[in-house]
Formats: structure tokens, sequence, C-alpha cells
């Protein structure tokens, strides 16, 4: 099974390292612009408070500020490209994993040597699952060194948390994905369904914040639970959210390995 | 004899579709088996079947007397897969596809010296090799792992005939070390010169299950002779010789099992042209098997 987990890392690691490059890219942009404006604070702050609050309360920037890189990284990166990255990858790491197999029809060769279809399941499950971690890992936790070479005070602890809730919702929206590419033998199917959900998931919560008799639509939405702006600034972790997440992580990767054990692979 | 593949009654059925109906097969240890039937007889579902690609609607598969299903991973330690059609990584090397099969219980030595003889230089990318060096890395993953049973799904599909025969080769000499070897083909000639005994099915039916020497008193041929001169049509009614038909000056002479008398008989004629080809699988089902 490790031999299947390392190839499949190995497979894919020229695709990771370029989600992770560009990904540090942005983070070193923004932590270098950083020090610019916050030496211009004041004039910023003016500007964001004459922006409509319903706006800046839809896309999460009430607490956009230069007061703090923590504030800054929160609204401009953690909230929207990071997690824009880390769901393509998600995604397509999970429909590389089987559904690519069947269309292109390696899974033959995969199916044909001696280990069981769940240890098969388990390792790409687990490889896909790393790929993840290493992804969150470098892309949070590297904007503390980066921010030391930049002479930016970081709240440590915050990042953590950060690190921790963005991992649980990579592998929720990962572990989805898996299910549907143990279902479906088109990576393309899996990309649209998986994408499908996410984006209904953005609206959901968009429309949650602004309209008060659909405020419970919010609870269906991954993004009420990853809200970088609340635990990087205020070290809030939501722990109803990370039930949620650990509760979708287990029900959908049983269920894709439940769906791969039982169906017919033919390619 | 103990026997590797028992099947009873297998049957697989894709809605309404009955891909498979019920077939009964049993292949005894070191025999070389073929499962012949034209294309869409259900050759290519029983193997998925048997290899537990795809799940049987109802019916039992043992090989090496445990289940297929569910001893599958066991059973895979012994058991080698060759589709006709090899679909492999197209950014791996030969090498990254026998180390990979290496770590699952194949033989490196075995690959290499398999490689040398099929002329295969493991180097290369998979997505750079011709449709027939493809195939030939298939054989080599298949039998580098010296395995108790080979499972071949129409393996020559893809190769000319001067590969086929060093792929007929490499099976017989696997099926000579003990290896019992069940290849599906809808190729007579090919099933005819390798195999023990064949196991014919049609339309996801077992239509009979021949030994090798009756299948060959089934070979049908036509025969198209033009002469140099005049001719008796009388002199071709030997034994074989199924229905003589002239016109112009050149016969078509349809026969049913052994050829040569006929070919003694012309022998005896200078020719023009002369011109022999086997007749179809469906040619030699609907004489044979049609009425069953």
């Amino acid at each position: 099974m490790l031999s299947m987990i390392w190839r499949t890392i190995r497979d894919r690691k020229l695709v990771i390292a370029i989600y992770i490059i560009v990904t540090l890219a942005f983070l070193l942009m923004y932590v270098a612009m950083f020090p610019s404006f916050a030496s211009q604070q004041e004039q910023w702050d003016q500007m964001l408070k004459s922006m409509p609050p319903e706006m800046m309360k839809a896309f999460n920037l009430q607490d956009y500020s230069f007061a703090h890189l923590e504030n800054f990284l929160s609204a401009e990166l953690y909230s929207i490209t990071w997690p824009l990255f880390l769901i393509i990858l998600a995604i397509s790491t999970a429909g590389a994993a089987i559904a690519n197999e069947i269309e292109k029809g390696t899974i033959e060769l995969l199916l044909s040597v001696p280990i069981s279809r769940t240890k098969l399941f388990i390792s790409r499950y687990l490889a896909g699952a790393l790929t993840i971690l290493v992804f969150v890992a470098l892309t949070i936790y590297a904007a503390i060194p980066l921010a030391k070479i930049f002479n930016i005070e970081v709240q440590i602890r915050n990042y953590s948390s950060l690190a921790l809730t963005a991992f649980l919702f990579g592998l929720a929206i990962f572990s989805i994905a898996m299910f549907l590419s143990a279902m479906f033998s088109e990576r393309g199917k899996v990309y649209f369904i998986s994408a499908g959900i996410i984006v209904l998931m953005y609206v959901a919560n968009i429309v949650a914040t602004l309209k008060e008799k659909y405020a419970d639509l919010r609870y269906l939405s991954f993004f009420h639970y990853f809200d970088a702006v609340k635990i990087l600034i205020h070290n809030e972790l939501d722990k109803v959210g990370i039930w949620v997440f650990l509760g979708v992580i287990i029900i959908f990767a049983l269920a894709g390995l439940i769906a791969f054990e039982k169906r017919d692979i033919a390619t | 004899m103990p026997t590797t593949i028992e099947i009873k009654n297998l049957k697989k059925h894709f809605g309404k579709v009955k891909a498979v109906d019920g077939i009964d097969i049993s292949v005894e240890r070191g025999e070389i088996f073929g499962f012949l039937g034209p294309n869409g007889a259900g050759k290519t579902t029983a193997i998925r079947c048997m290899m537990d690609f795809i799940r049987p609607t109802a019916g039992e598969i043992k090989i090496l007397d445990k289940d297929a299903q569910a001893d599958s991973e066991v059973l895979k330690s012994d058991i080698s897969y060759l589709p006709g059609n090899v679909r492999l990584y197209d950014s791996w090397t030969g090498l990254d596809h026998v180390n990979f099969c290496e770590s699952f219980g194949g033989k490196k030595s075995a690959a290499r010296e398999l490689a040398k003889q099929l002329d295969l230089d493991l180097k290369i990318k998979f997505h750079h090799l011709s449709s027939g060096n493809k195939q030939k890395l298939g054989i080599v993953l298949a039998l580098m792992k010296e395995p108790k049973l080979l499972i071949l799904d129409e393996p020559t599909l893809a190769l000319d005939p001067l590969l086929q025969n060093i792929t007929h080769h490499l099976l017989l000499e696997s099926g000579e070390k003990g290896t019992t070897v069940f290849i599906s083909s809808h190729n007579l000639s090919e099933v005819e010169r390798i195999c023990d005994r064949v196991g014919i099915i049609k339309a996801g039916k077992m239509v009979a299950v021949e030994n090798i020497k009756n299948l060959k008193e089934k070979r049908m041929h036509t025969v198209t002779a033009t002469f140099v001169d005049n001719f008796k049509l009388a002199d071709f009614k030997v034994p074989g010789v199924d229905k003589i038909e002239e016109i112009d000056g050149t016969l078509i002479i349809k026969t049913k099992g052994e050829i040569n008398p006929l070919l003694s008989e012309l022998a005896k004629y200078q020719l023009k042209d002369l011109e022999i080809s086997h007749a179809t699988l469906e040619e030699i089902f609907l004489e044979f098997y049609g009425k069953r």
C-alpha cells in the first residue's frame, strides 16, 4: 500500500509543486506589499469605511484593515484566492485518483496486481490527504518566515488555527470529490459536479449573509465554517465547523469506499 | 486432474442485455484453453468477471480453488492478465512499469530477459511506443510474474504476424512450465495452433467445448483455382469437398475439414492462379453451431 501511495504522489509531484509555487508567489507578493500599505493605514481605513457595508459584509471584509498582516492576508489571500487554489487542487487530485484511471484504462493494471479495492481506495485517499496537508502547511506557515524577512510582526498561533481548519476544509472537499470519483468513470463528471456543489455553497453563504430570512442557508456552506478572517485575526476556532468537516470527511470517504468496492469497473 | 478454473452458471446482465447468460467452464491445471467467439459474444465480459473487474449477476467462479471475488487479492498473486489493447501510464517508461509490478511480486530479471527476447527497449516512455511495442510491454508485465494462471483477452489483436508467432511461442513455453493459459480469441487459426481445448461462446452462451482435433475437422476453406488448360470437374469431387462452382473457367471450391485430398488433385494440373482462404468464424458458427 505504501508503494501505491508513493507512486501516486510521485506521478503528481509536478502538479503539486506548481500549485504550491504559484500560491507561495501570491503569498510573497502580499507580504512584500504589506509594509507600504501599512504605512498609509489611516487613508486606506478611511477609504474602506466609505464602502457600502452590505457589500463588505457579503464578501466578509468587515475586518479589512492594514493594522496587522493577519487582517490583510485573511482578506486578500486566505478568503478567496487561496481557497480557490485549494479547491481546485482537491478536486483535481480526487478526479485523477480513480475516475481518470478508469477513463484512461490504466485501472486494469491496478486491479490486476495483488491489492484489494479497499487498499487501493485507501492508498489513493491517503495520497490525496497528504497532498492537501503539504499544500496547506507550506502555503500557510510560509507566511511566518516571509513576514520575518520583511520585519513584520505575526501571531504564530493564529496560523496554526488557520492551517487546521483549512486542512479539514480541503479534506472535506476532497472526500466529496473522491466519492464522485469512485462513482463515475469520467473525471469530467467529477470536476463538473464537485465544482457545482462548491459554487452552490459559496452562493448560499452570500445569500444567507445578505438576506435575513435565508440566514440558515449558511449552515449548508463550507464557507461559513471556514472563515479565514475570524481565525487569522481573532484566532476563533469554529468548533461546530470542525465537527461538520469531520462528519463530511468520514461520511463521504466511507461512501466512496463502498461505491468503489461494489461497482463494476469496465474500461 | 485438479482444475484451475471452475465456472458454474455464470451470468452477467447489463439491464436487459444478457452479455453472459449461464456459462460453465472447467479448465485443468497446465492446460491451454481457448475461449473462442465472435465479437460481442461475451468473452471479455466473462474474463472481466474472472478478474473481478465486474461482478457477476449470478453464478460461481473458482480459480485455483478460491473464490474469484472474495479471494481476489490473494488470487492475483498467482494470476497475470493481458488485454488485447494494453493501456498503461503514458508518462512512465517500460522500466517504471516493471518496477511497479516488481513491488507486487514480479521478477525484474524475468522482465529483462523477456524484453530482450521481444526486442523491447524498457527505457522508452509508454506514450512514445508503437502499438506493437505497447503490447510487447503488456506481455513482459504479464509473464514477469511467472504466474500459475495467465488470462489473456485477445492478446495478439494489435500484433503483426511475426509478433503473433513470438507471442504464441512464449505462451506455449509458459504452458510447458505448468502455467495454465486461458486465452480468448476470435481467430480460429490462433486457437488451433496453441490450445489443447476450446470453449465456444456465442451470444453469451457456451455453444460447445471441443478438443482441438474436433475443431480442426471443422475447418472450412474456400479454394479459388484458375487453370491453364481444360479440367475435369469430377476430379475435384474428393473427400472434404463440400461445394464446387465454376465461373468462366475458374473453380470456386468450398471444403470442410481436411484440405490435402483436394490439393493433391489440383497439383496434377497447371494453374494460372490459386487462392486459399479460411472461412470466417461467423461462417463456421453458422455451419456447425447455428442451429444450437
